[in-house]
């Protein structure tokens, strides 16, 4: 057999270092695998391993047709390290300035500012001489001396870091800037100047239906409106994956040990309509124009469910800039204040004493007096502006709105009736309108009542109701005696546009029979005709039905006799109705004149409704026609 | 043991070792390209991940510009700016029938077309006179 290709001694000396050095590669890999396995772990653990955490969509806000109306937003928080700024880039500050909208002089003294100020008062108690502790340095390449300068704003700056001259590493110069305007910026080539994306919740048509949709603010906390109340379904479900980075923080993707998706937010469907919801504040600036109120509302309900279509209040605010309103502009005047309903309660008496069978529509009362016997005490009524040379029927009572005949109704129906139905009509409670901040409104317990009460409460004073109840309870003569709940979302769709949840018309309760319910519709049609209270409101071929309100304001105690809450609600078409429209005005001033229901809110449930009647097609009851034709085309 | 056995075995075991080293050596190889590819397959999918978010973020921001571009108030502006004239019709310009629009539309614009009603049948020509 040959030696192979060396000797047995060689062969032996090289078998014998092989196997050293494997034996020496092998007791390394136990110490590392084996004895310090959990420090050297441990190690690994915490310089590598990390937990990335996916933030989940936040779902967006739809109207009833699908147009967007909040949603998410990426944007760059622009900012800056002094510190590494290049002589070369100063010709591109003035770019970069009008990039982010902010004047060179201010952008300057940002850039130029490469350290923290120190507090003056540290700064005498240490050394009243020291040249650099406190002093922030003007640094910029052409500076010739060390200038102190001005420090830039506080908040622009990192707030955890102490006062005591040290350098700046970042200071925030605009926090909106959109994704384009970052591009521009990035391509200036300004080295030090950079920008972190953030995600922002965004309102693309502004102030629209500002208080129904409400905002999320920057702390990513939704506050106010549709935003807050489905929180639930808008959030979302954060993710998370488990992996380990490279020495430049960059993840490792093949390191992925575990990973939970995130789940997006479910997108909400609103029953609003951004085009009628448009209409009602469009009125509603003109309103505000005409008559300079204090505040206003105008609220629109499908007569058959109950659903809001548009709700607006002046004022409003931008949804975008929520942080420059006022509270007290945020607040929801529909749900969130309260006042005299004035004489729109005066559907309370009729309707219960027509549903007890008390009275008939042709009823007769005798209006012209001015106090009366009522359990053993004379009670005198708030006066009716004009005299009545006749006894009035109940529809009469309605249609010319006579307190004296709504007292009386009031008797007739008695106390406890009157409680109740008032009560019955969601007076007194709240509506179970989903959002925070609703008021239950103010209707006492007849134990609480004094002597005059029931000649004040059937004409809708010493009684406090929100916007929204007032227009319930007429939408409870419109829906055929029943009263529905205020809804604003119809339903709910995952990101897929699976409809995960639809909502339905409810009813709280039946308060009047149907047959009640068309019997004082009708009397409500005499509002608008002739003779009635609101012929403003009429609108031209079709049957309208509504009631003034006009209600002294309660001011220092006394029913002031300049100041009045102004409304008008009603529905249409009467027989059949489709549409329920509050006009609610408050504090109008008037030229020459008292701000009646008349006069502020009945024209303007005329064209509102006179653009509804074109918008949803909603044809007059008595023409058979099924067919609609502009027979003038649309313009003019 | 003789001189030849224990050539013999030496030359096996240099032979085993190499076979084990070369066959080691392969497998790890092997591992680290695996590895490497591992990688490159994660890091692609990470990249399309984020490739994907990034343009389902853009389509989002782009219906969010087309809802600000149709906001009825812009419209609205645009409307008179461009000064177009569009609006609504009145309850008082329509008219509601109970024949089909299409038809009444036609027999409106064929009136008089087929002499189902009177039409002006007077027809002028111009003459030259000649002096």
């Amino acid at each position: 057999m040959s030696k192979g290709f060396a000797s047995s001694y060689r062969i032996s000396l090289l078998a014998a270092g092989v196997f050293l050095c494997l034996a020496g590669v092998g007791t390394r890999l136990v110490f590392l695998h084996v004895i310090d396995r959990g420090k050297l772990l441990s190690y690994i653990e915490q310089v590598r391993r990390q937990v990335i955490v996916e933030h989940a969509r936040r779902g967006a806000i739809y109207d009833t047709h699908d147009h967007l109306l909040a949603t998410n937003q990426s944007m760059y928080i622009i900012g800056v390290d002094p510190q590494v700024l290049r002589p070369e880039d100063q010709a591109n500050w003035p770019e970069l300035a009008t990039l982010i909208g902010i004047p060179l002089p201010k952008l300057e003294k940002v850039l130029t500012t490469k350290f923290r100020l120190t507090a003056p008062t540290n700064t005498l108690r240490a050394s009243p001489e020291a040249p650099s502790v406190g002093l922030v340095f003007n640094l910029t390449p052409n500076a010739k001396s060390a200038a102190p300068t001005v420090e830039p704003e506080s908040d622009d700056r990192e707030e955890d870091e102490p006062s005591d001259g040290r350098p700046i590493r970042w200071a925030k110069l605009r926090e909106d800037v959109d994704e384009t305007t970052y591009d521009r910026i990035v391509a200036l080539g300004i080295k030090g100047v950079y920008g972190n994306r953030i995600f922002r919740r965004v309102y693309p048509h502004n102030s629209l239906a500002a208080h129904l949709v409400g905002y999320v603010n920057k702390g990513g906390v939704a506050a106010a409106g549709v935003e807050s109340y489905a929180d639930f379904y808008l959030r979302g479900q954060d993710g998370w994956r488990e992996g380990e980075r490279d020495g430049l923080r960059r993840e490792l993707a093949q390191f992925r040990t575990r990973q939970v998706d995130p789940v997006d937010g479910f997108n909400v469907i609103l029953s609003t309509d951004i085009i009628i919801q448009h209409m009602v504040e469009e009125e509603l600036e003109a309103l505000a124009k005409k008559f300079n109120p204090a505040k206003a509302t105008i609220i629109v309900t499908d007569a058959r469910t109950g659903f809001i279509l548009a709700l607006a209040n002046y004022p409003s605010f931008n949804l975008n800039e929520y942080n420059t309103a006022p509270l007290a502009v945020q607040r929801n005047l529909a749900i969130t204040d309260q006042l005299d309903p004035g004489s729109t309660f005066k559907i309370v008496p009729a309707s219960g004493a027509l549903n007890e069978g008390l009275v008939g529509p042709g009823t007769r009362f005798d209006c012209s007096i001015d106090s009366i016997e009522y359990r053993g005490a004379m009670r005198r009524f708030m006066p009716d502006d004009h005299p009545y040379d006749h006894r009035l029927t109940v529809s009469e009572i309605i249609s010319r709105s006579s307190n004296v005949g709504a007292a009386q109704l009031g008797m007739v129906l008695g106390e406890t009736r009157l409680h109740d139905y008032a009560r019955a009509f969601g007076f007194g409670e709240k509506s179970g309108f989903p959002f925070g901040g609703e008021i239950s409104g103010l209707l006492n317990p007849v134990s609480k009542w004094s002597g005059i009460d029931i000649t004040r409460i059937p004409a809708g004073y010493s009684i406090s109701a929100t916007p929204l109840q007032i227009h319930y309870a007429m939408g409870t003569i419109a829906s055929g005696g029943l009263l529905l709940r205020p809804q604003i979302i119809k339903k709910i769709r995952d990101a897929s546009g699976e409809v995960v949840y639809n909502f339905d018309t409810v009813s709280r309760r039946r308060v009047i029979t149907e047959v009640t319910a068309k019997s004082v519709a009708r009397m409500l049609q005499g509002v608008v005709r002739p003779g009635g209270t609101a012929v403003e409101a009429a609108i031209p071929g079709y049957e309208v039905a509504g009631k003034t309100g006009t209600a002294q304001k309660l001011i220092d105690g006394r029913y002031s006799d300049k100041h009045h809450v102004g409304s008008f609600v009603g529905f249409f078409p009467a027989s059949r109705p489709e549409i329920v429209i509050s006009v609610i005005v408050d504090d109008a001033k008037v030229p020459g004149g008292n701000a009646y229901g008349r006069i502020v809110g009945a024209p303007s449930f005329k064209r509102i409704g006179e653009q509804l009647i074109q918008y949803l097609d909603i044809k007059p009851p008595y023409e058979a026609g099924s067919n609609l034709l502009a027979m003038k085309g649309g313009r003019r | 043991m003789n001189d030849k056995t224990s050539h013999a075995f030496v030359n096996q075991l240099v032979v085993f070792a190499l076979v084990v080293f070369c066959f080691s050596g392969s497998v790890g190889l092997g591992t680290v390209w695996m590895r490497h590819q591992i990688s490159l397959t994660a890091n692609a999918t990470k990249t399309w991940e984020s490739k994907l978010t990034e343009v389902e973020r853009q389509i989002n921001e782009t219906h969010a510009a087309i809802e600000r571009a149709q906001d009825p108030a812009i419209l609205k502006l645009l409307n008179d700016q461009w000064r177009l004239g569009l609006v609504a019709p009145s309850p008082q310009q329509t008219s509601y029938i109970d024949e089909d629009p299409v038809m009444r539309l036609a027999a409106k614009h064929n009136q008089g077309l087929f002499s189902d009603s009177p039409v002006d049948t007077s027809i002028s020509f111009k003459v030259a006179l000649r002096r």
